[in-house]
């Protein structure tokens, strides 16, 4: 199997005044192609910034980033724009990831229309990818606050899955929203994972919904990767105390 | 049921008030469009030439001939301030125009570009505004010798760091919202997530400053007309208007007064005008 994404020794410390804290502490995973990595673990642990250092909107202090073999951790801002086709992310709170002055047609538009896909064409992708993701096409013309929670995030989905990214990062995707909604969205990314062959990184606390959609789990703590695994293997038997105190806590 | 009750009671409310403040924002932006007209077509307005001088009809109180007098070398007083509207609005806009360019210009830059550079400017920012922003202007006048241009300049010198300031916090705290990571994802460029995704969302506080700040201005600029540091005679301007009457306040004061009621309505309508486009703005913003 081949890696999608490759990630070796990743490290990044942020400086709060004098004291430093690492949020991420030296981590190595990799993605098979069409996988779907769960990433676990309390709040504060990391699990955010390790999505910002994949998605390099934040810099990383160490390590090495390889995205279908290719080197991503230092190319420049004009080179990020090409990987960017190929990695995208959904963000934990739907509303705050759209602009609120902007319809969401044309959030949607706006990566085609960046890679030089001539208008007319990016509106009809984008109905396109609405409609794939159960929005009809009157939700292109609404503002972000004109939409419920669950819409706005499937319109992010549509946004993120429009120019066919190989890789899928999705931040607490469903954390804002309520539990009926959260498997409707967890389903949706699970069709069009096996549809595309996307592979996915699924950041989430909520072991329940790792269980049901992940091949395979990494447990965060204090910014370093403690436990991995099949969800079944982490829940059924955990080798670390932590694993244990967090099933706990959840179950 | 009761809470459901409570939140209709309440959005009802808060809908009469906002027809209220459209009302307003209506009203004072034509008052301020009448304002505007009569500047832009001063020339064509007054009844007299307001630069002919008659000593033989100096010093005249009102009277159906001269509604609001004449002055001192008899020139009338109602066109002189008409024609003084164009010098002192279109001044104070200019001003305001430029400073809330040059101040957002510098604080988005600041503020997107962060490191040193943003330290380096934000520090002297600080100085400026630490300093008293009058008697710097004065000196600056002073420098530049007089003339309403030099004026212009002088205060926006010192009037630039609060759009900055303002510019710059706006940018901080919108930068890191999700929305501007996805345009990052969507492999817009700085300039197009400047822009599209930055602007739009942080103008809103500073149309509100700069539209309160054209009342502080005016003030400002008629300030050092009146020391002489601004509008040179025989310009009709209500700072230097005022100036020359002054020393007349209790024999003939309707030569101070003229102006200075002129300089009374407009800052107040000017402000007027901010305050309710600040209620008009602010709910949104802050959703
Ligand atoms: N921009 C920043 N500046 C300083 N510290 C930060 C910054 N972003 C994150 N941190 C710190 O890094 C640590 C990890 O944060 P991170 O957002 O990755 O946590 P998380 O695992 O995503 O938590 P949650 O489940 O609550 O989202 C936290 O201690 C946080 O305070
Ligand atoms: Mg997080």
């Amino acid at each position: 199997m081949s890696a999608v994404l490759e990630v070796r020794n990743l490290k990044k410390a942020y400086q709060k005044g004098k004291t430093e804290i690492v949020a991420v502490d030296g981590i190595s995973f990799e993605i098979n192609k069409g996988e779907c990595l769960g990433l676990v673990g309390e709040s504060g642990c990391g699990k955010s910034t390790t999505a910002k250092l994949i998605t390099r909107l934040t810099a990383a202090d160490e390590g090495e980033i390889f995205l279908n073999g290719k080197e991503i951790t230092h190319v420049n801002t004009k080179e990020l724009r090409d990987v960017y086709k190929d990695i995208q992310m959904i963000f934990q709170m739907p509303l705050d990831s759209f602009n609120p002055r902007i319809r969401l047609g044309e959030s949607v538009m706006e990566s085609m229309i960046n890679q030089g896909m001539k208008r007319r064409q990016a509106k009809a992708r984008a109905q396109e990818c609405l409609a794939n993701c159960g929005l009809s096409s009157d939700f292109a013309d609404r503002y972000p606050h004109q939409v419920s929670g669950g819409e706005c995030q499937r319109a992010s989905i549509a946004r993120a899955i429009a120019n066919k990214p190989s890789l899928l990062i999705c931040d607490e995707a469903t954390s804002a929203l309520d539990v009926t909604i959260q498997s409707q969205i967890l389903k949706l990314l699970g069709q069009f994972q096996q549809k595309m062959g996307m592979s996915c990184l699924l950041i989430c606390h909520d072991l329940a919904l790792v269980q049901e959609v992940c091949d395979r789990v990494m447990v965060m703590f204090n910014g370093r990767i403690v436990e991995e695994g099949t969800p079944d293997e982490i829940i059924m038997n955990p080798r670390e105390e932590y694993t244990k105190r967090l099933i706990d806590s959840v179950l | 049921m009761e809470m459901r009750l409570e939140k209709s009671i309440t959005v009802r409310k808060s809908k009469l008030h906002k027809d209220q403040t459209t009302i307003k924002l209506y009203v004072f932006s034509a008052l301020v469009v009448v304002l505007l007209l009569i500047a832009v077509f001063a020339s064509q307005l007054v009844p007299y030439d307001p630069y002919q001088q008659d000593l033989g009809k100096a010093l005249l109180a009102p009277d159906s001939n001269h509604l609001l007098g004449t002055d001192r070398y008899g020139r009338d007083l109602l066109s002189r301030v008409i024609m003084g509207a164009q010098s002192t609005i279109f001044s104070s806009l200019l001003l305001v125009a430029i400073i809330s360019v040059i101040g957002t210009s510098i604080g988005v830059f600041c503020g997107y570009k962060g490191g040193k550079i943003d330290s380096i400017i934000m520090r002297i920012s600080d100085v400026f505004l630490a300093f008293p922003g009058m008697v710097f202007a004065i000196a600056v006048a002073g420098v530049l010798g007089g003339g309403i241009m030099n004026a212009v300049v002088a205060l926006a010198c010192i009037s630039w760091p609060k759009f900055a300031r303002l510019a710059r916090g706006q940018v901080l705290s919108i930068k890191n919202m999700p929305y501007i990571s996805a345009a990052k994802l969507s492999g817009s460029k700085p300039a197009k997530i400047i822009f599209k995704h930055l602007l739009p969302n942080m103008m809103g506080p500073i149309l509100v400053t700069a539209t309160l700040d054209i009342g502080t201005m005016m003030m400002e600029l008629a300030g050092l007309s009146f020391l002489g540091l601004g509008a040179m005679p025989p310009i009709a301007e209500w700072g230097s208007m005022m100036s020359n009457g002054r020393s007349m306040l209790q024999t003939s004061p309707w030569v101070i007064l003229a102006p200075g009621c002129a300089i009374f309505i407009t800052v107040m309508l000017f402000n007027l005008l901010g305050d309710t486009v600040r209620d008009v703005l602010d709910p949104q913003t802050k959703k």
